[in-house]
């Protein structure tokens, strides 16, 4: 597909090609919106894995005492098949909607205006909480590991760092993320070859925990927090390279990677702290497990420590590339200010989309706990699948030929029904024990409905960039089909 | 895109006498990525460093710094007759064309022999580490062999049925290459220093008075390791501009190679553990200074790095292996040539080719037994050939033949030509004369074998005028076989 079209004679051809709806349609919508499509399938499982890689290493343990944990591996088994039979419908409708808004894309697609600035105002505070608890806990870490660094400073340091390379473009950004990336996948190597050989298995097999629904419901938005954010994945669709074989490949790998970083991270360290259960109190489990088990090898705990960074930058990255297309992407069609919408000349990236919520990140780090912006992620990302997993249904229902031919998701309905269900579970653990966190997605709900109804209403486009992307193609295949071809 | 480029190395082709068969689809970047992946630091090195050591101390890398200049003067030499016949086959070809079918033949045969040492020489160096690795003994031979065995049947299989994996791990082998080599020398600069810089010009425990001698031999570290490079022409015909890229391609892989190799053999040194203790491993000499300096667990993870890296420049070196072979059958230059050229329409590749390749490659591990007479064996045969190729252009040049291609050394193209023979030369008396191995009688072996073949058979084969094909007849054998 050709991007570099001659804009001039685009633009004066416009009406013409309207009627007609070819491709120039497509590559018109794709040439004015200006990201640049550098991404390739290793690239998008970077994105992916970065986001997962971070809450392996952070954050998991905030939940209920561990003495339960075989409630808490019931529920990351539970929420393991969620994800990945989520990711293969959302591969789907990625595939087919390759398009920066994401969530807020399918659900306006759907559902219409209102219920889009929904998803991406529930897109947006996930990433954005997501963004501030990895910042607070980069700083965090580093002060562990060198205690004469002052963790709020190296915080923002990082912080407007990675921001900074986010704005530089897509192509250093991206291979920054996969180096990022391959460094923390090797650190969990690392953590897998240092601890495999030192489950004390008989302590672990005669200890077993009596295992109960409440335990497995309160574990819920824990289990989650592994997997969450790597739908973020789904807002480089536009800059990504042939998007119908790229996007399912990079959705699937990566998704197969988190399954298994988290999944060996889970069941080794779970299995490794029944014996000593006052590491689960430490913020960073798995550096405090492997100082226990390794505690002679001094060269294996520096370099873990300093892959352990790269986690986490990791995961920092994906969510600022992540809010940034959405709030772009809401931008653009009206219902954000334009001037987030902005992409810089030469570099081609939403620079003030990067720059606006970064401010917010930045308010959440000094202003949130840990434990409160964990649940509030989760139960923002719950929402989100929710989102989409309605949409997509709606999508299928109504528009049979709109999906993608190129990527089905397998054993439809039976595998998006079994993500449903489980995001509906979820959100029914939220509802019953974290009641903070719901009241305080109701408030942004709240002044979410009071500012579209106030100034978003009014200013919102009625054609988004998306949804006349979506209409060509379908008047397009109409038009194919009439002529018999 | 690239089109336009793509019709001129098709009329270039042409020139040359040959029909546009294979797609176009090598840039300038994975013609750089096959040479480097076959040139392999992480597999010579890696297996030579305790060599080296042995014959020359420390002090042997400084074998690296010469053979890292006249190789470069080598690429570029040969970077310029690649040029001029941007054909598939490699040596083989321009040989072929410099100085006729019959000096072609042999060079085709000597290149041959030099390439599946070289697939046999990573392959088996790779069993003994991972025989090592794994925690099995190393100098047991048998345990040896059938490792090396399962990862030779290993690329056999992928070559056959996963063409594209195969080409999917050759540009994947230039990151871990990469990756591999920072991690080491990074990790081993950071934990595992223990001398100063001063170490690289400790001779180890050899007398003074054979102190030369033991350098020229530890020569094959460095010389078995920065060959190969004409990996890149060897995909000419599939190349974008390969009279720029292949050259380039060369070039650019014995230099970041030497850049690459010069830091891990620095690393290496700084962290010699006890020097008498690690003679004593000679292979696996690496895996010791590793596991010394950074543990247990980190070593065996920067060592399982290593280790793919080696399966990569085996496979990648696999992959060429039956190309050379390939080309030489499609002239009828091998016995059973018929079956050796078939391509299966199923797999899309010579499948017998292959699979003769990989039985050969394993034959000659069993026969070899000692991996420094692999791999001498492959350096010499490797050498001699860009040799006889230097020594044609030269020839060449001196009866008033014309050959240019884009890349032309201009002045300077006849005196680095000399200097690279003479190079080359050097380095093929040196793998021959050595005592410590036996490579004269393996060579000697094989020229009767092939001197029997070549007046049995080829003779009266070779002597088969062949006639080049007219513009019209290629442009009908390419619409024939949808080359275009």
């Amino acid at each position: 597909m050709t991007v570099e079209l001659d804009s001039r004679e685009s633009s004066k051809n416009a009406d013409f090609h309207d009627i007609l709806i070819s491709h120039r349609n497509v590559d018109d919508f794709y040439r004015q919106q200006g990201l640049r499509k550098v991404l390739k399938t290793r690239h998008l499982w970077a994105f992916g894995v970065g986001a997962t890689a971070a809450k392996a290493f952070f954050g998991w343990n905030y939940g209920q005492p561990i003495a339960q944990w075989t409630s808490y591996m019931v529920a990351f088994s539970i929420v393991t098949v969620f994800y990945f039979t989520f990711m293969l419908t959302f591969a789907e409708i990625a595939t087919t909607f390759s398009y920066a808004g994401g969530a807020y894309a399918y659900a306006r697609r759907a559902f219409g205006k209102a219920f889009g600035f929904l998803a991406g105002i529930t897109s947006i505070t996930q990433t954005v909480f997501i963004a501030a608890v990895i910042t607070y806990a980069l700083g965090e870490y580093i002060h562990f590991l060198s205690p004469y660094v002052h963790p709020l400073f190296i915080s923002i340091v990082f912080f407007c760092a990675l921001s900074l390379v986010q704005i530089l473009g897509i192509r250093e950004a991206s291979a920054i993320q996969l180096l990022i990336a391959g460094c923390a996948v090797s650190g969990f190597v690392l953590y897998l070859m240092g601890t495999c050989n030192h489950i004390p298995i008989k302590a672990v097999l005669t200890q077993l925990p009596h295992t109960n629904i409440k335990g497995i419901l309160t574990f819920f938005p824990f289990a989650l927090w592994f997997y969450i954010g790597s739908e973020g994945i789904a807002m480089t669709a536009e800059e990504t390279k042939e998007p119908s074989k790229t996007i399912p490949l990079g959705f699937l790998t990566s998704a197969l990677t988190s399954i298994a970083i988290a999944g060996t991270v889970f069941g080794l360290s779970i299995l490794a702290l029944t014996n000593n259960k006052t590491i689960f109190q430490s913020s960073f489990p798995l550096f405090a497990i492997l100082e226990t088990i390794q505690k002679n090898d001094k060269t294996l705990l520096v370099v873990f420590g300093a892959l352990g960074i790269t986690a986490l930058t990791g995961c920092l990255k994906t969510m600022i590339n992540a809010y940034s297309r959405q709030v772009y992407a809401l931008s653009r069609a009206g219902y954000l200010p334009p001037v987030l919408a902005r992409i810089h000349y030469g570099r081609r990236t939403p620079y003030f989309a990067v720059l606006f919520p970064g401010l917010l990140v930045l308010l959440l780090v000094l202003s949130v706990r840990v434990k409160f912006g964990i649940t509030i992620a989760s139960l923002s990302a719950n929402i989100t699948y929710l989102v989409i997993l309605a949409s997509f249904f709606k999508i299928r229902l109504k528009e049979k030929n709109r999906l993608q031919k190129t990527f089905r998701v397998p054993f439809y309905p039976l595998t998006p029904i079994i993500a449903l269900l489980v995001s509906v579970i979820g959100l029914l653990s939220f509802v019953l024990f974290y009641h903070l966190a719901v009241l305080t997605m109701l408030i942004i709900y709240g002044v979410g409905t009071l500012i579209f109804v106030l100034w978003v209403r009014n200013n919102v486009f009625d054609d988004a960039p998306e949804e006349f992307s979506a209409e060509s193609a379908v008047l397009q295949q109409k038009v194919t089909v009439g002529n018999g071809s | 895109m690239f089109e336009w480029q793509k019709e001129k190395d098709r009329q270039n082709l042409h020139q040359l006498g040959y029909v546009q068969e294979l797609h176009r689809t090598i840039d300038g970047f994975s013609s750089f990525a096959i040479s480097f992946s076959i040139i392999s630091i992480l597999s010579g090195l890696v297996t030579h460093f305790g060599f080296g050591l042995k014959m020359a101390g420390p002090a042997a890398v400084w074998t690296w710094v010469v053979v890292g200049f006249f190789n470069t003067l080598l690429a570029f030499s040969l970077g310029e007759i690649a040029s001029a016949f941007p054909l598939a086959g490699g040596v083989y070809k321009w040989v072929r064309k410099l100085a006729g079918v019959r000096v072609g033949w042999f060079t085709g045969w000597i290149s041959f022999i030099g390439w599946l040492g070289v697939t046999a020489g990573i392959d088996f160096g790779l069993g003994f580490f991972l025989t090592s690795y794994v925690g099995l003994d190393s100098s047991n031979l048998r345990t040896v062999v059938w490792i090396t065995a399962i990862i030779v049947t290993l690329h056999t299989l992928l070559n056959v049925f996963g063409i594209s994996i195969v080409a999917w791990f050759n540009d994947f082998s230039v990151t871990v290459h990469i990756i591999g080599v920072i991690a080491l020398v990074a990790l081993l600069l950071a934990f595992g220093q223990r001398h100063s810089i001063s170490i690289v010009f400790n001779t180890g425990n050899i007398q003074p008075g054979h102190y030369w001698y033991g350098f020229t031999q530890a020569l094959l570290m460095s010389a078995w390791t920065l060959t190969a490079f004409d990996a890149s022409s060897s995909v000419s015909e599939e190349s974008i501009n390969p009279s720029k890229t292949v050259p380039w391609g060369m070039i650019s892989a014995v230099t970041v190679s030497w850049f690459f190799g010069a830091l891990l053999l620095l690393s290496l040194d700084l962290a010699l553990p006890n020097l008498g203790l690690l003679l004593k491993t000679e292979t696996t000499a690496t895996l010791e200074i590793v596991k010394s300096a950074l543990g247990p667990i980190l070593s065996n993870f920067v060592m399982a790095i290593v280790q793919v890296a080696m399966f990569a420049a085996g496979l990648s070196s696999l992959t060429v292996t039956v190309r050379v072979l390939f080309t030489m059958a499609r002239d009828d230059g091998f016995p059973f040539a018929k079956g050796l050229k078939y391509v299966s329409p199923k797999y899309e590749t010579p499948v017998y080719s292959v699979f003769f390749v990989g039985g050969m490659a394993v034959m000659l591990c069993v026969i070899g037994a000692v991996l420094p007479v692999i791999t001498s064996l492959s350096t010499f045969s490797i050498y001699l050939s860009y040799a006889i190729a230097l020594s044609a252009a030269l020839l060449a040049k001196r009866n008033g033949k014309v050959f240019r291609g884009d890349f032309s050394l201009g002045r300077y193209s006849t005196p680095l030509q000399v200097i690279s023979l003479i190079w080359t030369v050097f380095i093929c008396l040196d793998m021959l004369l050595s005592p410590t191995q036996h490579t004269w009688k393996f060579f000697l072996g094989i020229i009767v074998i092939l001197l029997g073949y070549y007046f049995a058979v080829m003779r009266k084969n070779l002597a088969y005028k062949y006639r080049r094909l007219s513009e019209t007849e290629i442009e009908e054998l390419e619409v024939l076989r949808g080359g275009r």
